[in-house]
């Protein structure tokens, strides 16, 4: 069940108006467990024993921690048991090819792990019984009173499978997810933050990244060679736009959504493409992710603690394995590595933290960053190398084509509320009335100008 | 902090006085849509142009994105281009029944039979703002989406982009049309041309006449007209297998149909399947000839 579909707002409405309904108020908790295994289940129901299994390792793991059982052995176990889910899940098929590809054949194991399908938002759910375990092991994690297995169980399951961000995040981190579990009441919902979310993220969604999805179906090869170096540009920053549009707009409306059910969950995204630096750029990226991997792989790797040579490395590291949790393909390890050297390369440079006050070096960096960013794309958008060299090489000499105006205009007026977004944050359109104003014109441009429904493009992640 | 109501009034009272307005200046100015963004955005708007089921045309014309290069303002009065971009003849027909048009005549492009109904077309045309709406106000519609009017506006600002045939009439623009053929780029065609030589699969090409054959019994059941019409295409891929085993299929289901083929001589595609800009005005014409006879 997507967000931008109608069985969904029939969903919500439900949740909604029974999770407040005063006799309920005490099985809260249960109905969004209950919910959400509903709302997983709608797209995969074979797959949901996974989900089930993860979460109930995950617990036992962390009760064992919070009851001070072997709390080494039990975090030990349940982390290694959490990567060897997404391990399994997610790269057998990667596994598989590489196999296939060197032995000249996939053998009949090879091709079992073929057919077993990729569980939605494996890459989410594990990530989430990593960091309960690690928390509970750290001490972040407090009891839940009265602390029991079947409170923890029950509590667990809905840390771990919340709808909102059940599919593609963000990613919550257990010590700031748990200590939300309890009762809540209508009055106390946060009404400026769910309009706003909702609203800002289904505009981004339904106006903006779908109708570029549109667009953006050209970046394809060899049908590159057909259309000029100006137009495979443009087409490449759409995607650059529309990928970002998806996955704020995704964000924002599980923001909104848990918000309307009385939880916080974090921002992901604060402007990214008005990053100075590759640095900046993952402060304001994915942030869930990146404090994610900051916190559980780049630290305790070392981070820069040891050396500036093991810090290259680290980066290097934890961004290749960053790519790969995007997607099972080498090309995404390949991205994450893009990142990585670049991120080495500027922090040997001293270019991490710029200095100059600079308006003009400012917008320079920013330009540079974005192309940078905006390269990077491209594997995701063509994981066949070949294909992504073809569309470069397509790019660089295609230019005696005639670009086609009509698609650059598109794109323009597509991008033009994202670089406007990205220019005017909120706050800055100054009262509460005014935002509230704003957001209306938001929501009658998705009443006149949404595009195809199409999934999210985390969803594969 | 505002409350639920507050927020819900200003945010829902500035969409409706958006929306409101855009409607009523749609309403006021009837602007002439000639440009889409995409293939899809003309599709659905094709598509919602049958359900709502508007206006009574003398001819309809279904098919796939062959027919979609023929400008609407080329084809006679009463005409309505059908023709959809990567589909077949059986999703425009499809679309006819749901919308309950009954025109004198439906012509059939037979290039694409092999391709299968898109039904899902249909469902994305009908909602979510229900069609009864949409016909009470235009401004709500998928052909005026603020886009739609960006481009086309574009478009008007830019002659050269889109030639209509001007005050003299259909006619008189027909017989003014240079002889000269299109510039084409040689390279783009070949390419395109190897790339389109396939043959369909016998089972799947019958299944698709067999459903095409149904659409046309219900079409001449209901008393209208139906001409199959075989749009010009390169040489090369007229006489590759997958012209010629359609072809054949629909001659074998559909023996009593008038069948028009425009000469593939006098014609100019881009890329071997579809025609270039000047060469398609100059297939409505042909085609308008040939079926005033």
């Amino acid at each position: 069940m997507i967000f931008n579909s109608l069985p969904f707002v029939g969903f919500l409405a439900v949740v909604v108006l029974v999770y407040y309904l005063p006799p309920a108020r005490r099985w809260q908790v249960e109905w969004l467990v209950l919910t959400s295994l509903f709302f997983y289940a709608w797209e995969q129901p074979a797959l949901l024993s996974l989900l089930l299994i993860s979460a109930t390792i995950t617990s036992a793991a962390s009760y064992a921690i919070l009851k001070g059982a072997e709390p080494r052995l039990a975090a030990t176990l349940g982390v290694v048991a959490n990567l060897s889910i997404l391990a399994f899940f997610k790269y057998n098929h990667l596994v598989a090819a590489s196999l296939g590809a060197q032995i000249g054949q996939i053998g009949s194991l090879g091709q079992a792990l073929l057919l077993l399908p990729l569980p939605v938002g494996i890459s989410f759910y594990t990530f989430h019984g990593i960091s309960l375990v690690v928390d509970a092991w750290r001490g972040k994690v407090p009891k839940a009173e009265p602390f029991g297995p079947a409170r923890h169980y029950r509590n667990t399951l809905l840390y771990i499978i919340f709808f909102p961000q059940l599919v593609a995040g963000p990613i919550v981190k257990a010590a700031d997810f748990m200590p939300q579990i309890g009762w809540k009441k209508f009055g106390d919902v946060d009404w400026r933050t769910v309009f706003h979310y909702t609203v800002v993220g289904y505009f981004l969604k339904v106006v903006i990244a779908d109708n570029l999805a549109q667009q953006t179906s050209f970046i394809a090869c060899p049908a590159c060679q057909n259309l000029s170096s100006v137009d495979l540009a443009v087409l490449l920053i759409g995607y650059s736009v529309q990928i970002f549009a998806d996955f704020c707009g995704y964000s924002s409306i599980a923001i909104g959504i848990a918000a309307l059910l009385g939880y916080r969950l974090p921002i992901n995204f604060n402007r990214p493409y008005l990053a100075d630096s590759i640095a900046d750029f993952w402060r304001r990226w994915h942030i869930s992710l990146s404090s994610f991997l900051r916190e559980y792989l780049y630290i305790p790797l070392g981070g820069n603690r040891r050396g500036p040579v093991r810090t290259y490395a680290n980066l290097i590291i934890v961004m290749g394995l960053g790519g790969l949790w995007h997607g099972a393909a080498w090309s995404y390890a390949v991205w994450g590595l893009w990142h990585g050297v670049g991120l080495a390369v500027e922090r040997a440079c001293g270019g991490s933290e710029p200095t100059s006050r600079s308006l003009v070096l400012r917008a320079f960096r920013i330009a540079c960053v974005f192309a940078f960013v905006t390269l990077g794309w491209l594997l995701f958008k063509l994981p066949n190398f070949a294909d992504a060299l073809e569309y470069l090489s397509a790019m660089v000499t295609n230019t005696h084509i005639r670009p086609s105006l009509l698609r650059c205009l598109v794109i323009a007026a597509y991008a033009l509320p994202v670089f406007a977004y990205h220019l005017l944050p909120s706050r800055r359109f100054g009262t509460v009335r005014r935002q509230m104003a704003v957001e209306g014109l938001l929501l009658g441009a998705i009443i006149l100008n949404s595009g195809s429904s199409n999934a999210f493009i985390y969803f594969q992640f | 902090m505002p409350s639920f109501i507050s927020n819900f009034r200003v945010v829902l009272g500035w969409a409706v006085a958006a929306v409101a307005l855009y409607a009523a200046a749609i309403e006021i100015g009837r602007p002439r849509i000639t440009l889409y963004p995409d293939q899809q955005a003309y599709n659905l708007a094709r598509a919602e142009r049958a359900l709502l089921g508007e206006g009574e045309p003398s001819t309809v014309l279904v098919g796939s994105s062959l027919g979609v290069r023929i400008p609407d303002d080329w084809l006679p009065e009463g005409w309505l281009n059908l023709s959809l971009g990567g589909m077949g003849p059986t999703t425009g027909l499809a679309l006819l029944e749901a919308g309950g048009l009954q025109p004198r005549r439906v012509v059939v492009e037979i290039n694409t039979v092999d391709v299968p109904l898109d039904s899902a077309l249909q469902a994305e045309a009908s909602g979510p703002i229900p069609l009864a709406l949409r016909k009470a106000v235009r401004g709500l519609r998928i052909e005026y989406r603020p886009v739609n009017l960006l481009l086309s506006g574009f478009g008007a600002l830019r002659p050269g982009v889109h030639q209509s045939p001007g005050r003299g009439g259909l006619k008189a623009a027909c017989e003014a049309l240079p002889p000269t053929p299109d510039a084409v780029a040689a390279d783009v065609v070949a390419r395109e041309v190897e790339r389109q030589l396939q043959a369909p699969t016998p089972a799947e090409l019958d299944r698709r006449v067999s459903e095409l054959k149904a659409a046309v019994e219900r079409l001449t059941g209901r008393g209208a007209e139906v001409v199959l019409l075989e749009w010009p295409v390169d040489p090369r891929l007229a006489a590759a297998p997958r012209q010629v085993a359609i072809r054949e299929a629909v001659r074998n289901a559909l023996p009593g149909l008038r069948w028009v083929s425009l000469a593939p001589g006098e014609f100019q595609t881009e890329d071997g399947l579809h025609l270039a800009a000047l060469s398609a005005r100059r297939a409505a014409c042909a085609l308008e000839r040939v079926l005033s006879t």
